[in-house]
């Protein structure tokens, strides 16, 4: 299991996210990628072939860490979810993600999309 | 964004070092990197949120965090965090030598173009990935990987962490694990003790490095005081695990690198570390036209580069891993170097110390290369072993679910020779999201053995705008949808 180091590492104020529909307290300025990793969750996408994939190089090059995330916005309501990739991308208060889904499953939605910070 | 004179792509040691030099000069200067905060990936910074106080401990790091201190605190310099830059193109008006780039820059706000004179590309590498059974199950990580989220996010990825490779990295990280209050339940070295020890009794690389020597001997105490075993002369050849990496089986390497599949040891691990050295992330510069070269163990398709970092398009300077995977102090130089030529070329007055700063500044970088050389020929995977670790059901194009066995096929069936690109047009290898970052090393070794050909003799696939992917709502301008 992934843990968090505790000595000498004070995180930011503790926020909420929801992990498939469970939620999870976290630490503002985390990244989704730590969040998963520590709440258990390994399998992040799924290939092509359905194979499971998680984070690989945690620097933002492989693209295999990709998540679904659907963050609560006034500004664009008719498309609220898009594909992110955990170790890039901040977790914010209510921020909702969906681990375990194949690219092809869910069609990426072009056009305006919800702001990440 | 307003046009500037300089832009530096890359915070990483290389780039804030160029950025250093010219925050001196009259130049208008914008550092722009794709993570949130400066530093790259050695000196890689936990978040704002977060209060860190031992963060990056160690004599070693003191002058490489010394100068992101610096650097970040100097008022002329222009940031662009959390931007990736996607392409550069030559501006359609002005000759050559007085025209200007253009950048597409991508950020949380949506795409946008920012002119610049001229360009400073020090993108850095990132771990170059070794293909074997299962390597892409969940579980199995870059070291670097395990690296950024230990440095960058204070978060250790696992608690039987197994690291295998050719390069001391993996001590260094499986050292900041333990320092971390967490376990490291062994590390493989590929190469036998006397390949990597042997050679680091030249007395006079010790001496010459005695502070990256000092640092080693302090790594490998406390490793020691924490029971962590290090293995030598095996390897990695199958990662286990229905849904997520379970077990590693390591096999013996002979001295003479044959891997005896039948001597074979089985541990649980639920991550592990892969160490076989770097990649140079050069696609952007491939991408604007200059030269590259194959490197087989300085990173790959590097950049060429002259002594002054110069690359073949005016104006368009290149330093640190992405000419050759050579170290942070070596890319704190070169970007220094890199500064100067451009102020000379800008035809902007420097401090009038130009010529002999610039001496002074060659002659460590020499150096620096010598280490980096020597460390090179320590860590470098043998041809041999890529071959060996392979098989036919190895995934090789992880973005598309191609196997070595599909490529193999696929190059035996055609009567013709063939390129990384035309293969990638039969195969879809290098079509996914890393854009071939993943399968650009092996395709090249693929092409050359079945064409019985050098690795040089080869092309990297072709690097297009955009080099990383960008999102169509980004371009049309619509807030917040950066990939």
């Amino acid at each position: 299991m992934a843990l968090r180091k505790i000595s000498n590492a004070k995180r930011g104020t503790p926020i909420f996210v929801i992990i498939d529909g469970r939620k999870v307290r976290a630490f503002e300025g985390e990244t989704i990628a730590s969040v998963l990793l520590v709440e258990g969750v390994r399998t992040f996408n799924r290939s092509v072939s359905s194979k499971p994939r998680g984070p690989y190089c945690g620097i933002g090059v492989c693209f295999e860490c990709l998540v679904r995330i659907e963050c609560p916005s006034t500004e664009m309501p008719l498309t609220p979810s898009r594909w992110a990739r955990a170790c890039m991308t901040p977790i914010q208060a209510g921020m909702a993600i969906k681990t375990g889904f194949r690219a092809a499953e869910y069609p990426l939605i072009h056009g305006p999309t919800n702001e990440s910070r | 964004m307003s046009p500037v004179d300089v832009a530096i792509v890359g915070a990483g040691p290389g780039g804030l070092s160029a950025a250093e030099f010219l925050a001196h000069s009259s130049l208008s200067v914008v550092v722009i990197d794709e993570q949130s905060r400066p530093g790259g990936q050695i000196t890689r910074q936990p978040p704002r949120q977060f209060d860190a106080s031992d963060w990056l401990e160690g004599k070693i790091y003191a002058n490489q965090k010394a100068l992101l201190q610096r650097v970040s605190n100097l008022e002329q310099i222009q940031w662009r965090p959390d931007t990736c830059v996607a392409g550069i193109e030559e501006s359609a008006s002005g000759n050559q030598d007085t025209g200007s780039y253009q950048l597409l820059l991508d950020s949380p706000d949506g795409a946008s173009l920012l002119s610049a004179k001229a360009v400073i590309v020090t993108a850095g590498c990132y771990d170059m990935p070794i293909c074997f059974p299962g390597w892409t199950l969940p579980g199995c990580m870059a070291t670097g990987g395990i690296q950024a989220m230990i440095k960058g996010q204070q978060v250790v990825p696992g608690d039987q962490i197994v690291f295998v490779g050719t390069h001391p990295l993996q001590l260094i990280v499986a050292d900041q694990i333990i320092q971390a209050g967490g376990k490291v339940s062994e590390i493989v070295f590929v190469q036998n003790r006397r390949a990597i020890f042997g050679s680091v009794t030249k007395l006079g690389m010790l001496l010459t490095h005695w502070t990256k020597a000092l640092h080693l001997a302090g790594v490998l105490r406390r490793l020691a005081k924490a029971g962590v075993p290090i293995t030598y002369g095996h390897t990695i050849v199958r990662a286990i695990g229905d849904q997520k990496l379970e077990k590693v089986e390591l096999s013996k390497v002979s001295n003479s690198g044959t891997v005896n599949f039948d001597s074979t040891r089985t541990i649980d691990c639920d991550c592990l570390g892969i160490c076989f050295g770097f990649l140079a992330s050069s696609e952007l510069l491939r991408q604007v036209g200059a030269e590259c070269k194959w490197s087989p163990h300085g990173g790959g398709w590097v950049t060429v580069v002259d002594e002054w970092m110069r690359t073949n398009k005016p104006r368009i300077y290149a330093a640190g891993e992405v000419t050759g995977v050579a170290g942070a102090e070596s890319a704190i130089l070169g970007g220094a170097i890199a500064a100067h030529a451009l102020c000379e070329d800008l035809g902007e007055v420097s401090n009038g110390r130009n010529s002999k700063a610039i001496h002074a500044l060659s002659k460590r970088y020499s150096n620096e290369q010598r280490f980096a050389l020597f460390l090179r020929q320590t860590s470098a995977v043998p041809d041999s072993l890529v071959r060996q670790l392979i098989s036919k059901d190895s995934i090789v194009c992880k973005c598309q679910d191609i196997t070595f066995g599909q490529l193999h096929d696929l190059l035996s069936e055609l009567p013709y020779r063939i390129d990384s690109n035309s293969l990638k047009l039969l195969s879809r290898v290098g079509m996914g999201l890393c854009q071939g970052r993943y399968c650009s090393y092996y395709v090249n070794k693929l092409v050359c053995w079945t064409n019985n050909a050098s690795e040089q003799s080869n092309c990297p696939f072709t690097a297009q705008i955009p080099i990383k992917p960008i999102l169509i709502g980004s371009i049309t301008q619509t807030k917040g949808t950066k990939f």
